[in-house]
């Protein structure tokens, strides 16, 4: 039977749809021209409630002389994915923007105009965002005609901030390029009324690293998941397995089943060790150094454990496309039980003693708040999401690996607010222990990998993954030998625009936490900014903090 | 105020957990991925490694007579592909991981192998070791060389590709005559 959704929209637009194809069991690409794109996603993401996973250009210049824009909308309670692809003729260069429609297509549009230089037209904010200040203006890095031998210019950086309209009466606050806790690169510009923050500006794109692009023309399959690992230091083998995920569907291909399972006690664990570093870092932002302590006292048994499995604390290096690369054996397998049996105690114990802390939880509760409307508005994913009332969970709903067979809950909470999200995660810890432990006791006999015999090209496929920042969204077009286009998209670049949402009105002090409550994860400097008390900005790039020393 | 008191239970009962590093060393599990270290006298040379090394710490350099491999430690992962596809076991990821230096030299291992001249033209081919290693391995699935075997092994592949070629032709033209 064919999913509701899409009989709704073949329903209402039948005429425009130019082609349909189902590329596996959940996703499903419609062709459509680039007139009613706005359109019918308008209609889709509005009216049919949608969730904004990704979107996407390519250079397809060379196949059919055109660029490909992929807008992928999800809808996680059907269990459906629908890619709506439109072509852009080599010499247009132009498209509607769509951010006005969909607020949060704002970043993906802006990296489509600075990657493949397709301008989108009617975008409210046509800023840089991922490329440095000193970028030439005519170079795409994504095309495939680019040539790495283009010196940066080294000019001046000017970078256009939003300014509200009587800016005298705010006073501006830095805020970055360093965050102090979670030790990342990200720049906010508060504009402050005392204490209040009125009005918020967000930069990101500080250390741009093209990995994409290092994927596509230098790796190969079988080496790709190494650097998919390295995209974060926290998650890494979420992205391992979302790119696996994305070749194994391409290549249909199946998994051993023992590898699936050795799959999820491996996704789990660093679920419990990223969550586990948030409720340290968290306790550190408010102030409250004991839980830090106390909660990363435990987290370090996690870790050791993943050290026993794999070989090392982090970046486990184990997830590839056709199985897995370490086996689990049965001495292993007890230890590990016997272990999350002692944890599981030892982190109750802690979580009743930190969590009834009133000073603790007066400091998290009623700030940042992010109404259900707002969440869903800007398809903000995971434990976020969660805390706003959107039920939403890739391991339920896009069912992958061997989630099927295990049971586990859901929590949720409707309050939206800072101690909403860490509740969240402080009952997702306790989900993943349970789920680990079934996981290793079902362990099903037999190989635990099978190399894959051939991956057709110019194959479109999407991996999805339930990372513990949220929905890891992997899209590729495979082409000979290693990957034609290969599209990341992280869950912190769908949470992190809401973050002005979150930070409005509030006090500057909760500041930090709120940014903290979405799990942020970015990458590294190369700049800072100073503001002298005049209001005057001035700025030091690298060469001239040269020049000083 | 019995919040604070249960924390500080907790506290008190765990205590301090961390080690006295580098007076009291951490043991280390079984299977750690540690430092790959190569083992110089089995290595054959095929480049295996070479080819699958997702950060390319391991490169395989030519010279006129001899094939040289490098290492360099500041650009390994540890994530043990070389050794999974080594075929003859001469990569192994060793226990050890405190791998700082204050030279960039220390983080570099090459191991040269000596090439052998192709029986035709003369030209430098593939590593000695490497024909060894062939040598013996078909000593285990046949019980004597062949004459096509040792007439053919010490020819690079340009020649033997060459040499098929013309024996091709060859039958080919017979068969024509014959019809």
């Amino acid at each position: 039977m064919e999913n509701e959704i899409i009989c709704k929209i073949i329903e209402k637009f039948h005429e425009k749809i130019l082609k349909t194809h189902k590329i596996s069991s959940e996703t499903t690409i419609f062709e459509i021209n680039k007139e009613h794109l706005s359109e019918i996603i308008d209609y889709s993401y509005n009216s049919l409630n949608g969730c904004f996973l990704t979107m996407t250009g390519t250079d397809y210049l060379k196949i059919n002389s055109n660029f490909l824009l992929d807008y992928m909308l999800g809808w996680y309670s059907n269990k459906q994915i629908i890619i709506f692809r439109t072509k852009i003729h080599r010499d247009e260069e132009t498209f509607t923007s769509i951010t006005n429609i969909v607020p949060c297509a704002d970043w993906y549009e802006r990296e489509v105009k600075e990657s493949l230089g397709l301008n989108p037209l009617g975008h409210p904010n046509p800023r840089k965002l991922l490329l440095s200040d000193d970028w030439p203006d005519n170079i795409f890095p994504l095309r495939k005609n680019y040539k790495n031998e283009i010196p940066p210019l080294n000019k001046e950086a000017n970078y256009p901030f939003d300014s509200p309209e009587n800016a005298e009466i705010f006073n501006i606050i830095p805020y970055g390029p360093y965050h102090f806790a979670i030790h990342e690169p990200i720049y906010f510009r508060f504009y402050t009324e005392g204490e209040k923050i009125s009005k918020i500006d967000l930069r990101v794109g500080f250390n741009y690293r093209g990995l994409e692009k290092i994927a596509e023309t230098r790796m190969t399959y079988s080496t790709i998941p190494f650097l998919a690992e390295r995209i974060c230091g926290i998650c890494g083998s979420v992205h391992a397995e979302a790119y696996t995920q994305a070749v194994e569907k391409a290549a249909s291909f199946e998994a051993p089943e023992r590898a699936k399972w050795i799959r999820v006690v491996f996704l789990e664990i660093e679920r419990i060790h990223s969550h586990l570093l948030w409720l340290g870092v968290a306790s550190h932002m408010v102030g409250f150094d004991s839980g830090l302590m106390q909660f990363w006292r435990v987290r370090d048994r996690i870790m050791f454990l993943a050290e026993i499995l794999t070989g090392n604390r982090k970046l486990y290096g184990i997830i590839v496309p056709g199985g897995v690369r370490r086996d689990i054996n049965n001495r292993k397998k007890e230890h590990v039980l016997k272990e999350l049996s002692e944890i599981s105690i030892e982190y109750t114990e802690l979580t009743t003693a930190l969590l009834n802390l009133t000073t603790l939880k007066t400091r998290l509760k009623g700030i940042g708040f992010l109404s259900q409307g707002e969440a869903k508005k800007f398809s903000v994913m995971g434990p976020v999401a969660r805390a706003s009332n959107v039920s939403i969970d890739s391991r339920r709903d896009y069912t992958y690996e061997a989630y099927s067979n295990l049971e586990f809950n859901l929590p949720l909470r409707s309050e939206g607010d800072v101690l909403a999200r860490t509740l969240v995660r402080v009952n997702e810890v306790t989900e993943s222990l349970s789920i680990i432990k079934q996981a290793l006791e079902g362990l099903p006999d037999g190989p635990v990998y099978e190399p894959i015999e051939y991956i057709p090209p110019d194959t479109t496929s999407v991996g999805i993954v339930e990372g513990p920042r949220g929905t890891d969204v992997h899209y590729i077009i495979t082409g000979e030998n290693t990957v034609y286009r290969w599209r990341v998209r992280a869950p912190t670049y769908a949470n992190l625009p809401a973050t002005p949402i979150m930070l409005k009105d509030q006090n500057l002090a909760d500041a930090p936490v709120i940014i903290g409550s979405i799990d942020p994860c970015i990458s590294c400097a190369e700049r800072f900014i100073v503001i002298d008390n005049k209001n005057r900005e001035k700025i030091y790039n690298k060469k001239i903090l040269e020049d000083k020393i | 105020m019995s919040g604070i008191l249960n924390l500080l239970k907790i506290a008190l009962e765990k205590g301090c957990v961390t080690f006295n590093y580098p007076k009291e060393k951490n043991l280390t599990p079984e299977g750690l991925r540690g430092k790959p270290e190569i083992d110089f006298n089995t290595c054959i040379g095929c480049g295996a490694c070479v080819e699958k090394c997702p950060s390319n710490a391991l490169s395989l350099e030519e010279h006129e007579d001899i094939w040289k491999l490098n290492l360099f430690y500041g650009r390994c992962l540890m994530c043990g592909v070389c050794e999974e596809e080594c075929p003859v076991d001469a990569i192994k990821l060793i226990e050890e991981y405190e791998l700082a230096s204050k030279t960039k030299k220390d983080l570099e291992v090459e191991l040269q192998l000596i090439r052998v001249k192709c029986k035709k033209c003369g030209e430098y081919f593939t590593t000695k070791r490497l024909i060894e290693n062939m040598m013996k391995e078909y000593l285990e699935l046949q019980d004597s060389y062949s004459d096509d075997f040792t007439n053919r092994i010490l020819n690079c592949p340009t020649c033997r590709k060459k040499e098929w070629g013309e024996e091709l032709a060859e039958a080919y033209r017979e068969a024509r005559n014959e019809n």
